[in-house]
């Protein structure tokens, strides 16, 4: 028996089955390719959560310890002593350390303490369990003002995203649908300034913001940041696929830019908006050179600058660091959980990658 | 009556308000450095009410470094900052403040001579010396009873301690800890007799017999060493590495690593070389901006600089961050010492505090530093001689950063 297949050739069943091996072959390919790489995104994190919760040793371990542990202390005549498990005439018993003389130490029998085993410590496998350290959390909490870094954080996050998303709205909209002399010089020479490396232009800004007086502000933090010219290109790029045709119909009955704007334009990119938002609310959370080198007061600092306090030049409390990354990152997954659905579509309808 | 006790108090108020000064220190020290630079900071201005100090984080090092190349751009540069050499000789000389006659003679001469050489530009002491630290030698005392005195006894008990018990080819412990690192060729070339540069600092002189003896060693290091870039004080606390050289800066973090790992250790000064056991200083210096800062300002500056390096806050600061403390009159006062019985860690860094060589002053060394760095990857990866690669190091440096 032959079927018409959607593009309106003919299949036979030998045929439908040799077509469905070939699609499930394909698919499970696919799949097995993006499980593959959802892993390898997810392993960072996966390790980021498992060394929020160890010590510094698990934390530095290579082979990486994957899940926490900690050595089992046991109380020896009122002394809490670590346990290990060693050899002991061919048998092995689990033994506490009472002290170390060089490459020995002397092992005690926690139910008999009066027995006594000098051993080579090298032999000796300490007796562990898991344990997941949360008291991190409240370590690496108070190693910063978080309270007022995170506060801070969503504050000029949010106004400059808003701040970014209604100036790039107007840019957008007038390089998208209306005409100008020199419109594409001009929207070229914006794309233009996104090679500039921020480096380049921190020095030229600070003297600026220092002579305006806004040095150790929130307007320099702020100001800066709201006109965006990847907001410009990402809005014209969907501004660009709403027809001309609705601004026609609008003229017809009266509407003037701003309201065709406004009511029409603005509510058609709401995919659009919220990818933009999205993204200038990242970049904006994981600012740090900018706010460091533009403030003066702790007050007035962020979070990334916070998670300096972890780092030294002989080393990292990864442990701490990653705990405090964790509190860090958490409010931009709560915002992409939100918004996942819009930010999809923006992305998808815009192109971008 | 009442009014005039009143305008008194408010004279009083307002000329004392006028008398105080405030200064600037922008800074790169975070967490129990900050801590300590806190506690020595609030003692200052206890005993110094007319001056407040701001002690400003800047980031990183790097960051710390662009935030003053802006500030210097702007003209209105802190009035006190951290700074390595090289950033002072490439970008800041001109702006800082002279320091000689300011720093009593005998706080200098209390100094090591290597150590303040760093700080004087072309005759001019600009800057003191701050949180400063040098490389010693960690060792597992369950493996290592007695530490090696010399490269010779280095290398071979390295040898012996690296185990590889299922044969696989990879050992399970090894003897030593090699991260790449400048500062593991610049140490041992200098312990060789070596020279950095001629005496005009036109040439880099390292193509000699000490080059080649300090890659060598390194190269017979390697073989029985856990070869990594990370630091160390992970796989020494948890019992891979029996030694390894670093900088006593990491003493916190290997203390950490070894309780969790179970594992005892100390430290030891460097082994000797053909010449002698100096390690490197290295760390950053202070100095004062003459740039945008008051007279008045320099002044207080100076006071709490001066107050930095008095017995009690330098003491402290050694205490309280690791960092080497480098005044003689404090290493030998009986506080350093009852302090040294509580913490055996410490000796010998208090030894090899006093063995060290400071880097020659050019303002291209951080580029030099970093040829150095590649030479020394490019050896141990086996990707040139020993000769080969410090013939190639000598000519970059000759051609690009010494106008050869």
């Amino acid at each position: 028996m032959a079927t018409v297949t959607s593009t309106g050739r003919l299949r036979t069943a030998a045929g439908a089955g040799v077509y469905l091996v070939r699609r499930l072959t394909w698919r499970t390919f696919a799949y097995a390719v993006l499980t593959a790489g959802a892993a390898i995104m997810l392993l960072p994190f996966a390790w980021m959560l498992s060394t929020s919760g160890k010590t510094l040793g698990e934390a530095m371990r290579i082979p990486p310890v994957w899940i926490p542990r900690e050595q089992v202390m046991v109380e020896v005549a009122g002394e809490e002593l670590p346990l290990y498990r060693v050899e002991v005439a061919g048998e092995v018993r689990q033994l506490a350390l009472l002290e170390r003389t060089g490459a020995q130490g002397v092992f005690v029998d926690p139910a008999d303490p009066s027995q006594r085993y000098q051993l080579p410590l090298q032999e000796a496998k300490r007796v562990t369990r898991i344990r997941f350290r949360w008291e991190n959390f409240v370590v690496a909490w108070n190693m910063a003002p978080f309270d007022r870094y995170f506060l801070n954080s969503l504050f000029l996050a949010v106004t400059t995203s808003l701040g970014g998303v209604i100036t790039s709205i107007f840019a957008a909209y007038a390089f998208a649908k209306m005409n100008f002399a020199g419109k594409n010089w001009l929207f070229y020479l914006f794309i233009g300034t996104m090679m500039i490396p921020g480096q380049m232009l921190l020095v030229p800004n600070y003297i600026t913001i220092k002579q305006i007086g806004w040095y150790n502000t929130y307007q320099a933090l702020i100001v800066p940041w709201i006109a965006t010219v990847f907001g410009i290109f990402l809005l014209r790029q969907f501004f660009k696929t709403i027809p001309d045709e609705l601004w026609d119909s609008a003229q017809i009955d009266g509407c003037s830019r701003f309201r065709f704007l406004w009511q029409f334009v603005v509510p058609l990119s709401r995919p659009a908006l919220v990818t933009l938002f999205l993204f200038r609310f990242i970049g904006s959370w994981n600012s740090f050179l900018w706010v460091l080198i533009m403030t003066r007061d702790d007050a007035m600092r962020t979070v990334p600058v916070g998670l300096f306090a972890f780092s030294r030049e002989a080393g990292t409390d990864y442990h701490l660091l990653m705990a405090a990354a964790t509190m860090a990152m958490a409010p931009l997954v709560l915002l992409f959980l939100v918004a996942q659905r819009q930010f999809i579509q923006g992305v998808a309808r815009t192109g971008l990658k | 009556m009442k009014s005039v006790v009143l305008l008194t108090l408010v004279v009083g108020i307002s000329a004392l308000g006028l008398a105080q000064v405030e200064i600037e220190f922008w800074h790169a020290m975070m967490g129990g450095h900050l801590e300590t630079l806190e506690m020595i900071t609030a003692r200052f201005m206890e005993e110094n009410p007319d001056i407040t100090v701001n002690l400003v984080f800047k980031g990183g090092y790097g960051d710390l470094n662009m935030a003053l190349i802006a500030a210097v751009a702007a003209g209105d540069p802190p009035t006190m900052a951290q700074f390595y050499t090289d950033w002072v000789a490439a970008a800041y000389q001109p702006a800082l403040l002279p320091l000689d006659g300011l720093i009593p003679e005998d706080v200098l001469n209390d100094i090591p001579e290597a150590l303040l050489r760093a700080c004087i530009f072309d005759g001019t002491l600009l800057t003191i010396p701050f949180n400063k630290s040098t490389l010693i030698l960690y060792y597992n005392t369950a493996l290592v009873p007695e530490p090696p005195t010399t490269w010779e006894e280095l290398r071979e008990m390295a040898a012996a301690l690296t185990v590889d018990e299922d044969g696989d080819g990879t050992p399970e412990r090894f003897g030593f800890g090699l991260r790449p690192y400048p500062e593991m060729f610049t140490f041992l070339f200098w312990q060789a007799g070596g020279q950095f540069f001629n005496e005009d600092m036109t040439e880099c002189t390292i193509n000699t017999e000490a080059g080649v003896q300090a890659l060598n060693f390194l190269l017979q290091l390697k073989e029985v060493s856990l070869f990594q870039r990370g630091f160390l004080s992970g796989p020494f606390g948890a019992g891979r590495i029996a030694m390894y050289i670093g900088s006593v800066a990491g003493i916190p973090f290997v203390a950490r690593a070894a309780e969790d790992g179970g594992v005892s250790w100390n430290t030891a000064v460097l082994p000797k070389g053909p010449v002698n056991n100096d390690s490197i200083y290295m760390g950053t210096d202070v100095g004062i901006f003459a740039m945008g800062s008051t007279p008045e300002e320099r002044a207080a500056a100076v006071r709490y600089i001066n107050f930095l390096l008095s017995p009690w806050a330098h003491l402290e600061w050694a205490k309280g961050t690791g960092y080497i403390p480098f005044r003689h009159s404090v290493i030998t006062s009986a506080e350093w010492q009852a302090y040294l019985a509580e913490d055996p860690t410490r000796v010998a860094v208090t030894e090899q505090a006093f063995h060290g060589f400071s880097y020659p002053i050019h303002r291209e060394f951080f580029s030099i530093r970093g040829v150095w760095g590649e030479m020394l990857e490019y050896v141990l990866l086996g990707e040139m001689t020993p000769e080969e690669a410090l013939e190639w190091a000598v000519s970059v440096i000759n051609e690009e950063y010494l106008g050869g």
